[in-house]
């Protein structure tokens, strides 16, 4: 009978330590559009920047900070300002958008350019909706701009750094520098751009559809589905999208 | 020391896990989503999975399932609503492979005897950045809006969601010991990251 006892008192004080060890890098949240410094390497435009690739949302660092990286050495490629960032023609009042994986109740969000707030929107310790957006108005600025977005998480001591490049003015109103091509050049998985292949017509990146044939490791299939191939979708996996002849 | 420390965190781990699995109650959760068959064309074949398997992978299953039908909420709005043709092809292939993989991972479920859904109402999840929204904060988000504001709020949605779900998918890769479990979160982290690009291209 002791250790029926013993046992709940050993779990909720392993689980409780567990929370530190085991709890992965928490989501939380970066700037989708314009797009951010980690929105453009999690896109893969811009390449070879480690870790923040996987984990956009994951730039969390003390409150107080005024770096793109929020102090974190593994995406300390976010401070870097000659990383080749596309930079996104704005001007006057500018819309965010914000990707939100974990909906912390929220102190401030605030927009920085160098030392001066340009925007605070307090959200009184309330948990935000689903979708974060914000209008900022940057008509006081010109020329490329490097802006800071600081959300600041009300009930921890930590805030998420969101950097983003800009060329403010310039130009009446021009649309943001690319414009959304009709057909967004295929997307190639988080492998380098052509995954193994292990023999066959099949490739990441082609847009398929329903009736074209592929052959993937010696065997034909059929799409049954019209989708923009990508790795996890290779045919045998997929009944959904391919059926085999 | 090295290996002390992995083993206790691996132990600590089984057992926050064990608490999350004593909180699915499908009982309780009202049947919100409609069953996939219908949109699943295809008639997967459920390979009974015989493989050894812990609680990781129990509720690696168990959360993906719940996942997944909240996922296919929004995607099904986006197939009628989305303006973009290739938002909408985008929404209908993810439709039914993650139709695909719920009745898979449902069967694999039951064979384990293990109920087929985690409770996507508690906080224990949430608090392991598991199951942060619920399908009424996501159809409510997307209700009211039509045109480019429906589209923009529904990539976004469906990133963050996608993210959670590699998340999912990593954690599975490290705890779990299942081989099929494993070969899927292997590719639901490869599918989701490439569905990801895609979305924050359409963004643009």
């Amino acid at each position: 009978m002791r250790r029926l006892i013993a046992l709940p008192i050993l779990v909720v004080g392993t689980v409780l330590t567990s929370l530190a060890i085991a709890a992965p890098a928490q989501a939380h949240g970066y700037i989708s559009s314009p797009p951010s410094r980690q929105a453009q390497c999690a896109q893969g435009i811009v390449t070879n920047c480690g870790d923040i690739q996987w984990e956009p949302q994951s730039v969390e660092g003390p409150k107080g900070l005024r770096s793109c990286s929020g102090g974190n050495a593994r995406f300390s490629v976010l401070d870097n300002d000659s990383k080749g960032w596309r930079v996104t023609n704005v001007s006057g009042t500018t819309t965010f958008n914000w990707v939100i994986t974990a909906r912390h109740a929220t102190s401030t969000w605030e927009y920085y350019i160098g030392n001066t707030r340009v925007a605070q929107f307090n959200d009184g310790g309330r948990q935000p909706g689903p979708t974060v957006t914000h209008q900022v108005n940057l008509s006081g600025f010109s020329g490329r701009q490097k802006l800071l977005a600081v959300w600041n998480v009300a009930d921890t001591p930590m805030a998420f750094y969101v950097c983003v490049d800009l060329q403010i003015g310039g130009g009446g109103n021009p649309p943001p520098t690319t414009p959304p091509p009709t057909n967004p050049p295929p997307t190639t998985g988080p492998t380098p751009t052509n995954p193994p292949q292990t023999g066959g017509t099949w490739r990441a990146g082609t847009a398929y559809s329903v009736g074209d044939q592929v052959t993937y490791n010696g065997v034909t299939y059929r799409c049954r589905q019209a989708h923009t191939a990508i790795a996890g979708w290779e045919p045998p996996h997929v009944a959904a999208l391919w059926q085999q002849v | 020391m090295y290996a002390l420390a992995r083993g206790t965190a691996a132990v600590a781990a089984l057992l926050l896990l064990a608490g999350c699995m004593g909180t699915a109650a499908p009982a309780s959760r009202p049947a919100a989503a409609p069953p996939p068959a219908a949109s699943a064309p295809a008639a997967a074949t459920h390979a009974p999975n015989t493989g050894p398997h812990n609680a990781a992978d129990v509720m690696f299953l168990q959360m993906l399932v719940t996942h997944h039908e909240q996922g296919l909420t929004m995607v099904r709005l986006a197939a009628e609503r989305a303006t973009r043709d290739e938002v909408r092809t985008l929404a209908a292939a993810i439709e039914v492979t993650q139709a695909a993989e719920v009745e898979t991972m449902r069967s694999w479920l039951r064979g384990w005897g293990e109920a087929t859904e985690a409770d996507p109402a508690e906080h224990l999840h949430a608090d392991h950045g598991g199951l942060p929204l619920t399908s009424e904060d996501l159809i409510g988000a997307l209700d009211t809006v039509s045109g480019a504001e429906f589209e923009k709020r529904f990539l976004n949605l469906l990133i963050g969601h996608q993210h959670n779900a590699v998340e999912m998918a990593r954690n599975q890769t490290k705890y779990g010991t299942n081989p099929e479990a494993r070969q899927l979160a292997e590719r639901v982290d490869l599918s989701r990251t490439a569905q990801i690009q895609q979305m924050l291209a359409y963004l643009d």
